[in-house]
């Protein structure tokens, strides 16, 4: 596999890993570095991924697994505060109320999603971030299609039971 | 779609049954504000889109093909633990192979002298032979059941120890 072949078949896949390992790492540079030691990995391994069935699942397989890594080296606690909710989000609302309430409720949710356990943190980012088919999400996750399912629905209603809760009796 | 459909159809996504075109027509319609969803998957749909605007930057690319041309120019490669167990194995394989064949090697060139002693008879006779093999055999017998007179004492203090226990307890 050539330069060429590469970028157009693996680094197509860079922003959807590095978003992935964003959803584990919250923190943008580790991110990034994540995503370019899975592509060096990725690159001196071309010979070997014509083998591979599905290369995107591959990829974003690496991308967790490389994730998990990087978390138990650094010990990093999770981060999830409301004051580290990227301010882009001021460009894409309409009034100073709403930008107050969609960044809380945005933080809110992250927070509720990072308090996950990891697959159910996973699955519910690949499915409702990304968009992934239960298929993909078992492939990229290494588990079966019904454990993909679980983990959904129980990170949904985790989510949602946080949310009814936080929105019912105020903050 | 009206309003209860999209409800129903919510419902179901909170259940984890929708499938991935139903999910769509859900956030279609929760970007366009439909009433018939629930503020709750709204805020959901609006991170989502969000968080799909995060991206790496457009240099990340040419950054990495400089960094796998550095690697190549100045030839230096990554030695990971994998590759140290990998050539590990391989050594020890290849030790392994070598003592293997230097001890068929070393048997294959023993003294004539040593080889033969190993099989050679021991007494000039058979006699000879039988009578020293019974004096073996008489020595190791009268040394068995040596040690069975002591045990047989500890015994007897067990039993007697025991009863008296149990006589004993049954006494409480």
């Amino acid at each position: 596999m050539q330069q060429q072949e590469f970028s157009e078949t693996i680094m197509v896949f860079r922003h959807k890993m590095y978003r992935f390992a964003l959803g584990y790492l919250k923190d943008e540079e580790d991110a990034k570095d994540v995503v370019q030691d899975v592509m060096i990995k990725l690159w001196e391994t071309r010979s070997e991924l014509k083998e591979k069935l599905n290369l995107e699942a591959w990829c974003m397989s690496l991308t967790r697994n490389k994730a998990l890594d990087r978390i138990k080296q650094v010990g990093r606690k999770r981060k999830s505060d409301l004051d580290e909710v990227s301010p882009e989000v001021f460009s894409h609302s309409f009034s100073p109320l709403r930008v107050v309430s969609d960044l809380e409720s945005h933080a809110h949710i992250t927070r509720f999603a990072a308090a996950l356990p990891e697959k159910q943190q996973a699955t519910f980012q690949l499915r409702d971030m990304e968009g992934y088919s239960y298929l993909e999400i078992g492939e990229m996750l290494n588990i079966d299609i019904n454990q993909v399912k679980v983990n959904i629905f129980r990170a949904r209603k985790a989510i949602r039971e946080n949310l009814v809760k936080l929105y019912s009796y105020g903050q | 779609m009206d309003n209860r459909d999209l409800e129903l159809l919510e419902l179901k996504y909170w259940a984890g049954e929708t499938t991935l075109p139903e999910e769509e027509v859900l956030q279609r319609a929760a970007r366009a504000g439909s009433e018939g969803l629930s503020a709750d998957y709204k805020r959901l749909v609006g991170l989502a889109d969000q968080s799909r605007e995060a991206e790496l930057d457009p240099a990340f690319e040419a950054e990495f093909w400089a960094r796998v041309e550095g690697g190549k120019s100045s030839g230096a490669r990554i030695f990971t633990i994998a590759h140290f167990i990998r050539y590990a194995a391989v050594g020890i394989v290849l030790v392994a192979l070598g003592l293997g064949m230097w001890d068929i090697i070393s048997e294959d060139h023993l003294p004539e002298g040593q080889l033969i002693s190993a099989v050679e008879d021991t007494y000039e006779s058979p006699e000879q032979a039988f009578e020293e093999a019974k004096k073996a055999l008489l020595f190791a017998s009268q040394k068995l059941n040596k040690g069975a007179a002591p045990v047989e004492e500890i015994k007897r203090f067990h039993t007697t120890k025991m009863s008296i226990i149990g006589q004993g307890a049954e006494n409480q």
